[in-house]
């Protein structure tokens, strides 16, 4: 096994160019900090095995960030055949610290020149290879065929430390970053209106332009069903399990467009750079809950899933605010949560969908702030952010990662879907046997076993909680959803019940992320907070309103 | 003076960075070091400072903006 490492300063295009040399789908995004553990791809090269290593984005290998410890310890611990330093040629000078230090690691060495300019010479490059004294690929440098036989006939490892204030006699050709939409998106008065109507209009668009195609599909799957049944004769056996299949087909083509769409948005926004732009304007907002702007980032994420935004949080230099981060996030209302918020909100407020989805985001923002605020009453972390360059997204890389994304959330579903079946009975035994429902008695808006249930239920993922219903209706999910909470105050008890799934635990697997990252203290914390904290809320939230109501 | 007496658009030698070991490590990942060269771009009483150097933009807290002192290039 060949082992090849790609490291970098953050944001110069590492798991870009394992995408190209591998046909790999690592995640790319115009922020620092995308990658924040080794990322292994296996690649076959003319029958030889190679392992491409993506590690997360450093400056130096001082320990200063977690980012950089791991990095370190990576490079230290394992046997690396070759390092690929990746350079970003619009800032080479920054970079050439790290180049430095990775060459004293006396491995096998070559550089990656990334966003080198049209206009420049080979000569240039070569005499910049000179200076290096290490071989130099750039990008249009042949096929990725020729460019791991590079790699692999490679031999050159100098450990020679290279002299930086040489660097200026090389006059480059420079290249300047693009930052005029600054004056505009960064302005002090309007800057954060203008973030909230960006985010909040395109949400709006994409939830109209999503809906007549979800009604689309589901209109072909009925029509293509019918023509099935008029066609075919089937047994009565094979016709119930059709159905069953047909309701969860349909459940899900319900919300498949919409987030599809709103994978596209977080990619367009993730592209753009305008991320670090939200942290920027955010700062200032999230000192309040002491906390510093970099912490949105991850909540950000958090908005897609939980758990790369648990892992994101590596990206803050302080370990205290790291934790609060991470228990912050689960409170954030991740996609997969939207399929249930999508259904209940089309049964009970039909004319006012939109509206309700705002709110439980909201409420989840709020709620998720204000643990943070009292978890995280010391001083705040300073802020330090680059702000990376604007950048066009290109069409092909978001319908690229948004297909990917939409891919991997489909194939979560249908790998938990068969052991959900099981898991639906065996909650439902247990409701039974150990009166379990006493536990929800506080919380009066579950008025029967099924919607309690749910709740555990949902701990094994969120996805699937729609498939819970679909299998329960074993037929017309609305129908069967609209007689699971009675008159009167039937809107309060469903808003309640949306309310303690947008603030329960989302998935095993951010449990498990929790775990992986901070240990069993801050995921005990973190288990007691979001059952504790949806719990309480909705206890008040149904009782203070019905009190006031009645 | 310190960086957060400036002014926008104008350039700025930096003199000393009076800020704990872990702070200055994380300002000299940007270059912020004594003798670097840079330019203040945004300045705001609530909003983090935005400075140029080498071409790359930087963000960072108003308090760290007091440690750090500088000279104008002139």
């Amino acid at each position: 096994m060949y082992k090849i490492a790609f490291v970098g300063n953050p944001n110069v295009g590492k798991s870009t160019w394992i995408n190209y040399l591998s046909g790999s789908n690592l995640k790319v995004a115009n922020y620092l900090g995308v990658s924040v553990e080794a990322s292994i791809v296996d690649y076959t090269h003319k029958g030889k095995a190679i392992q491409f290593v993506d590690l997360p984005g450093v400056y130096d290998l001082h320990h200063v960030s977690a980012e950089e410890t791991y990095t370190k310890q990576y490079l230290d611990e394992n046997k690396i055949d070759l390092i690929v330093n990746v350079i970003d040629y619009r800032d080479v000078k920054r970079q050439l610290h790290l180049t430095n230090q990775l060459k004293q690691l006396n491995v096998k060495m070559m550089i990656i020149l990334n966003f080198i300019p049209e206009t420049i010479s080979t000569k240039k490059i070569e005499s910049f290879s000179n200076y290096l004294k290490l071989p130099i690929i750039y990008s249009g440098f042949n096929n990725r065929e020729s460019i791991i036989d590079l790699f692999l006939r490679n031999k050159v490892s100098n450990t020679q430390i290279i002299n930086e204030r040489d660097f200026d006699q090389l006059h480059l050709h420079k290249v300047h970053k693009e930052y005029a939409f600054d004056e505009v998106l960064l302005h002090p008065l309007y800057g954060i209106p203008l973030m909230l109507f960006i985010l909040i209009s395109s949400v709006a668009i994409l939830y109209s332009l999503s809906q007549p195609i979800a009604d689309g599909l589901n209109y072909a799957l009925q029509m293509g069903y019918d023509q099935l049944l008029s066609s075919v004769h089937i047994p009565i056996y094979v016709e119930s399990i059709v159905m069953l299949c047909l309701t969860l087909f349909q459940s899900m083509l319900g919300f498949i467009p919409f987030l599809f769409f709103i994978f596209v948005l977080l990619s367009i926004i993730e592209e753009s750079g305008y991320v670090a732009r939200i942290a920027y304007l955010m700062d200032p907002f999230m000192s309040i809950f002491h906390l510093s702007g970099k912490s949105v980032i991850p909540l950000f994420i958090g908005f897609g899933c939980n758990v790369p935004a648990i892992m994101a949080t590596r990206m803050l230099d302080n370990k205290k605010e790291r934790i609060v981060c991470a228990l912050m996030i689960p409170f954030i209302s991740c996609s997969a949560k939207l399929p249930i918020f999508l259904l209940f909100t089309g049964v009970f407020f039909p004319e006012m969908e939109l509206l309700v989805l705002l709110f439980l985001y909201s409420l989840s923002i709020l709620v998720s702030l204000l643990v943070g605020s009292v978890l995280n009453r010391a001083h705040k972390e300073v802020f330090v952010l680059e702000l990376p360059s604007y950048q066009f997204p290109v069409f092909r890389v978001i319908m690229k990662k948004s297909i990917h994304e939409l891919e991997g959330f489909i194939k979560k579903v249908f790998f938990v879907l068969l052991l959900s079946i099981i898991f639906v009975f065996v909650i439902q035994f247990l409701f039974q046997q150990f009166h379990l429902s006493l536990l929800f008695a506080p919380l009066s808006f579950m008025e029967n076993d099924i919607v309690r249930s749910s709740t555990i239920y949902g701990l094994l993922s969120k996805e699937n909680l729609l498939f819970y219903y679909a299998q329960l209706a074993q037929g017309d999910i609305d129908t069967f959803v609209s007689t699971l909470f009675s008159n009167p105050l039937q809107r309060l008890k469903v808003l309640c019940y949306l309310m303690y799934i947008a603030m329960n635990i989302p998935c095993i697997m951010t449990l498990v992320a929790i775990k992986k990252e901070f240990g069993k203290k801050v995921l005990v914390t973190s288990i007691v907070l979001m059952l504790v904290v949806p719990y309480i809320l909705t206890f008040i939230a149904y009782q203070g309103f019905s009190l006031w109501y009645l | 003076m310190r960086l957060i007496e400036t002014f926008e658009n104008r350039e700025y030698i930096v003199d000393n960075v009076y800020v704990i070991k872990r702070e200055a490590a994380m300002l000299r990942k940007y270059q912020i070091k004594q003798g670097s060269l840079i330019k203040v771009i945004k300045k705001h009483k609530v909003f983090p400072m935005i400075i140029e150097i080498e071409g790359n933009r930087v963000a960072f807290s108003r308090r760290l903006a007091f440690e750090i002192q500088v000279t104008p290039y002139v």
